[in-house]
């Protein structure tokens, strides 16, 4: 059969994936600290063996033959987001790079840079969902604000002190290559061979970026050009199908050489 | 076997592997760095002084990259690097030094500067070490950590990049096109990527015409077999 309906076919489920990930992206535009993903194609190319010897002729050189394309995978981008301004004094934002270390139910550590906090029944900071940071300090309850500094430093006013009490330090993690940490969904992020080990600092220190208390960073998902990727994908798709069809003419033109 | 039937079937192999071509090409129209291939078939009289002697082989189509850059797209990302001019960035694989322009870079563990596929990209001929921070990269190439030169990513430009032996992958072989040193025309741009150099226009006038083509050569074939039937049932009556 014709090799163009292959090829086509590779094209169509490309773009299709290229929309899956448009879409999850758009679906994210408010999410904070949603990091965009990015579907990444590579062609697919075979160059066939040399001939044996006796095979055909010199005059008969191998041809490389290109057998469509693939997605080489989905990667996430960590540019920046706005920071939003919520005025929740537990609400953490990181300006810069880095990451928050959560200690999973399994006791696994996983990374997220969203740090709309809570506090749980003990006065331990935790995310949204329960996750408890691996900073280990507790706020005491009779605490009546907590003030987290630029550079990590927390301090909580309690009833009846003149001064702050000082309750520990938040440490940013950070990766030489977060591009290779895999999504866990939830904005956590689980550390992979590819992106290497966590090292762990102040924030401030190392390249690692600094918090800002009572905001969160937005989705870093641009409206504008997820829709002209999205436009994209539709016409590509469309390019591809018409392979299909024009690969299909073809073929009934062939069958049909003998009109009976 | 007839002539006119071989010379329909040559025809019909090579509209079929323009067709892979064609296929290929518009199956890649959104691949970073993608060079559309763009098919050459050798001219007819010198196939037709062949023709007695090659029943049984196919037809043989040859391809070569169209070389032209294909337009810049903002990504934002530092590590996204486009090359403004017609230069390669050059990459160490298992199969030795390559050249390409696909520029979606990203970072090894241990830090080292590589493609999307994994292959090391040069600097200065060596590996280039990212430290842990964010890296700056500016238009001759050079990496900068803060005011701290890193190195300077390896752009390569060609005599005659249409030489480029195209292997996938977006990468080429230098085959018989020979580097020159001269890098000035060339910049390198941080927060790019270049798009595929797949036009849709050239390729569905392509499919068309292949497409028409197909329908001639049936067109030849029946007029072939009516003038033998003619032959065999007309003629043969006498």
């Amino acid at each position: 059969m014709l090799d163009s309906l292959y090829i086509a076919a590779t094209g169509l489920g490309a773009q299709q994936s290229r929309i899956d990930a448009v879409s999850n992206n758009v679906a994210n535009v408010n999410t904070y600290a949603y990091k965009k993903q990015r579907i990444n194609f590579e062609d697919v190319f075979y160059r066939p063996l040399v001939q044996a010897p006796g095979v055909g002729t010199a005059a008969v050189l191998p041809q490389p033959v290109g057998l469509g394309v693939a997605v080489s995978g989905t990667q996430t981008v960590f540019t920046a987001g706005d920071l939003a301004q919520t005025n929740n004094p537990l609400d953490v934002a990181i300006k810069g790079d880095g990451f928050f270390e959560v200690e999973m139910p399994d006791g696994t550590s996983a990374y997220t840079r969203l740090g709309s906090l809570r506090l749980n029944d003990q006065g331990e900071f935790t995310t949204q969902d329960g996750e408890r940071l691996k900073a280990r300090f507790v706020v005491p309850s009779d605490a009546t604000a907590v003030t987290i500094a630029s550079t990590g430093q927390v301090t909580a006013t309690v009833a009846g002190q003149d001064k702050p009490v000082s309750l520990g330090n938040f440490e940013l993690a950070n990766f030489v290559n977060p591009t290779g940490l895999t999504p866990l969904g939830g904005g956590l992020f689980a550390a992979t061979n590819d992106s290497g080990p966590a090292f762990v600092d102040d924030p401030g220190q190392q390249g690692l970026g600094t918090l800002n208390q009572g905001y969160l960073e937005a989705s870093n998902v641009d409206l504008n050009s997820e829709l002209v990727d999205l436009v994209l994908a539709q016409q590509a798709y469309q390019l591809n199908s018409k392979v299909v069809q024009v690969s299909d003419d073809i073929l009934s033109t062939i069958v049909n050489f003998r009109r009976s | 076997m007839d002539s006119v039937y071989a010379v329909a079937r040559e025809g019909l192999l090579a509209d079929f592997s323009r067709l892979t071509i064609q296929s290929q090409n518009l199956s890649n129209i959104d691949t970073v760095g993608y060079k559309r291939q763009v098919a050459l078939t050798s001219g007819f009289d010198a196939r037709l002084g062949e023709l007695s002697s090659v029943d049984g082989r196919d037809y043989q189509t040859t391809t070569v990259s169209d070389v032209r850059p294909g337009v810049l797209k903002q990504t934002g990302r530092a590590l996204d690097l486009a090359l403004d001019g017609d230069g390669f960035f050059s990459v160490r694989t298992a199969s030795g030094v390559r050249y390409t322009r696909r520029g979606d870079f990203t970072v090894a563990a241990g830090g080292r500067l590589v493609t999307a596929q994994g292959d090391v990209v040069l600097a200065g001929g060596g590996d280039l070490v990212l430290p842990n921070s964010d890296v700056r990269v500016d238009s001759e190439g050079k990496v900068y950590d803060g005011d701290r030169q890193l190195g300077q990513i390896d752009v390569v430009q060609f005599d005659d990049p249409r030489k480029l032996q195209y292997v996938g992958d977006a990468q080429f072989e230098a085959a018989a096109a020979s580097p020159t040193t001269d890098r000035t025309v060339t910049q390198v741009r941080s927060g790019y990527l270049e798009a595929s150099n797949v036009q849709p226009a050239h390729e569905m006038t392509a499919l068309m015409g292949i497409s028409r083509q197909v329908e001639l050569t049936r067109g030849v074939l029946t007029s072939r077999d009516e003038m033998l039937d003619s032959a065999i049932n007309t003629l043969a009556q006498f």
